[in-house]
């Protein structure tokens, strides 16, 4: 678990962290949301002392940040940024090589390390990691870059913007390869984002941020149908925040038993795909995978 | 980019008809009197007739589009050229009294100029990389010491230069490369450590360009001469080997220092962050990823180093310093131009493959870090 205890950062007149008090808990994704400028990406900067906090604390499974030396820490952390920042000399095997060469692993080790995390990112080793960054593309350079933030197996994973500045199609891509990821792993991860749909998507925890304030901190569901002021009901989308809960909210929670025709929706499917699949066909219900329908009426409910 | 090659076609027939009119050789009754053309076929030479032959070769294959068979074309009409010169000076030579002497002419040397342009221009049409062009000259320089080395040439004044002054000149080259390996060595001791200065510290920025960009717009000789007078005072005699390498080395640290600046400050933000994201210490993310991909522009600097300092240093004979220059200089003074071109020729040519051999290991390392 981490926990950001009172952080305040200011530059000259600006504050632009301003007396923030945050817990993310074990093996879940905490996104810090907000708009541009709302103090996000300091904070994140604040926790791998990449930037020193004017006051207030960071502590890590109970122990106190200050209290390591800051490249000790950034080890044991998993850094990803949204330029990716794969280092061009090298190629991906080394790239993905560099906190185990920092730390002094064995060659072998590391080999098969590398070899084990290009798998994990699904860039196959025999094709991949001779290959230079230049020769990849937007979309396999962040998924490398990943790789490298898990390469010394760290429990806790920073992650600054790393699919904003990927296209929509491989952003989506990216987005369940993390989420997979992160759940077969059970990392910690902090995770930097302005965009609703992706904090929606990721976070088990929003943090939604203004002007260097926490305004509001909770599951996505919590702030969706509670928000608590004009900003947050604001962000989450005005009229279309209908659409977005149901896209929190599972289809089986809704089922009830009976059959329905047409394709069966997967067990894990949202209300929203639910609803999609009836508009498209012109149906009332949909049958899941596994038993059960979801009706239009329970939908509504 | 290729564009169609006419008109270096068109150039090339130019010079297939210069060659029958303008002077190919000179010929003078002794080695200081004024000289008087001889054109090429006037000579008596057997390869004359090839030359332009052989420019209407490389007119027609350009013509075609084949711009590799008019390359190939030309590095052999490189080597003609001089065999034809070496050739007519030995016809000429034969009934002429001994004091006889026999230069280059301006046909020479503007056949030469147009063949070695139309090689560049050639690979410039087949899009060839730095390694072939790089390859080219050592086989264009390799021919040439062939035919050197084969006593064709000796009857050319240039030749006869080089067999009075055998020992001076040998002596002139390990002086010159000697002058240009502690110029590089020095610019490199003191100008890494002001790039990085002026990269790591704002305030240093302008009085180090400053200062720099003064002393690269003195003058050579001047610079020499206002060497001198200090140097005496703190006891390292104003002339010789000592002043010529510090003055080089003051010229040689504005490319140094702008090389490792501008390169040091071209590297992208996101590695670095990176660098130091993953817990690389200050120094780890200067060696291991800053300098590494600053590397190319610093090449880029060091390139004008090398340059700039194999032609000034022939200069820096002036005081005392030795080199190529001497020869130039005692050349000026005798009105021997074939003494001047001994000092000159290796001077350019020294210049060209230092050019050409930074240039393949620019290219190399930037392939490396792009």
């Amino acid at each position: 678990m981490i926990e950001l205890r009172h952080l305040v950062k200011t530059y000259g007149d600006v504050a632009v962290v301003r007396d923030v008090s945050l817990s993310a808990p074990e093996a879940a994704v905490t996104v810090l949301l907000g708009p541009p400028g709302s103090g996000k990406s300091t904070i994140l900067r604040m926790i791998n002392r990449l930037i020193p906090a004017d006051s207030g604390s960071v502590w890590i499974d109970d122990e106190d940040t200050a209290a390591i030396h800051p490249e000790a820490l950034r080890r044991r952390i998993g850094y990803v940024i949204q330029g990716v920042g794969l280092f061009p000399h090298w190629n991906v095997a080394r790239n993905i090589a560099t906190v185990p060469a920092l730390l002094g692993w064995p060659r072998k080790r590391i080999a098969a390390r590398v070899e084990q995390l290009l798998d994990m990112v699904n860039l196959p080793p025999d094709r991949f990691a001779e290959k230079r960054p230049s020769e990849l593309s937007g979309g396999q350079a962040q998924r490398v870059g990943i790789a490298r933030a898990l390469a010394a197996d760290p429990s806790l994973l920073l992650m600054d913007e790393p699919f904003s500045a990927l296209d929509p199609v491989t952003r989506r891509d990216l987005q369940q390869a993390f989420r997979r990821i992160q759940r077969d792993t059970g990392k910690t991860v902090v995770f930097v984002t302005h965009d609703l749909e992706e904090a929606l998507l990721l976070g088990d925890q929003v943090a939604l941020l203004r002007d260097g304030k926490l305004i509001q901190h909770g599951p996505p569901l919590q702030l969706l149908e509670h928000p608590a002021d004009d900003f947050v009901a604001d962000y989450f989308g005005g009229a279309a925040a209908g659409l977005r809960r149901l896209t929190l909210l599972s289809a089986a929670s809704r089922a009830v038993p009976g059959e329905a025709g047409g394709a069966r929706l997967p067990a894990q499917a949202s209300l929203h795909d639910a609803l999609e699949a009836m508009l498209s066909r012109g149906t009332e219900s949909v049958a899941l995978e596994g038993g059960g329908v979801v009706t239009l009426k329970a939908l509504l409910a | 980019m290729k564009s169609s090659g006419w008109p270096e076609a068109a150039a090339s027939l130019a010079g297939a008809l210069l060659a029958g009119f303008a002077g190919f050789l000179a010929v003078a009754p002794n080695r200081l009197s004024p000289a008087s053309p001889v054109g090429l076929f006037a000579t008596g030479t057997g390869f004359a007739p090839f030359i332009p032959l052989g420019l209407l070769l490389v007119a027609g294959c350009l013509a075609w589009r084949r711009p590799r068979t008019a390359g190939a074309v030309c590095v052999v009409l490189i080597w003609l050229l001089l065999l034809a010169a070496g050739d007519g000076a030995d016809m000429l030579l034969r009934h002429a009294p001994k004091p006889t002497r026999v230069s280059f002419g301006g046909g020479f040397w503007l056949l030469l100029a147009l063949c070695a342009l139309l090689v560049a221009e050639t690979q410039r049409l087949a899009g060839a990389g730095p390694r072939l062009r790089v390859a080219t000259a050592v086989l264009v320089l390799a021919g040439l010491a062939a035919i050197a080395a084969t006593h064709r040439l000796a009857g050319l004044s240039l030749l006869r230069e080089y067999a009075t002054h055998r020992a001076a000149f040998h002596a002139a080259v390990g002086r010159h490369l000697l002058l240009v390996i502690l110029t590089l060595a020095g610019a490199l001791l003191l100008g890494l450590p002001l790039g990085l200065a002026a990269w790591r510290y704002a305030k240093l920025r302008a009085p180090i360009f400053g200062v720099l960009n003064v002393v690269q717009t003195v003058p050579s000789v001047a610079l020499f001469g206002l060497l001198m007078a200090p140097l005496s005072a703190a006891g390292l005699g104003g002339i010789g080997v000592v002043p010529a390498v510090i003055a080089l080395v003051l010229y040689a640290l504005l490319p140094t220092v702008r090389g490792l600046f501008a390169g040091l400050r071209s590297v992208d933000a996101a590695p670095l962050e990176a660098a130091a994201g993953m817990g690389m210490s200050a120094s780890q993310v200067f060696l291991n990823v800053h300098l590494p991909l600053a590397a190319p522009a610093l090449f880029a600097g060091l390139r004008v180093v090398l340059v700039q300092t194999i032609g000034l240093a022939v200069v820096a004979a002036l005081i005392g310093a030795g080199g190529f220059g001497e020869f130039v200089f005692q050349g000026l003074g005798q009105y021997a131009l074939d003494l001047v071109l001994l000092g000159a020729l290796p001077a350019t040519c020294l210049a060209l493959a230092a050019d050409a051999l930074l240039m393949l290991a620019a290219d190399t390392i930037r392939a490396r870090v792009a």
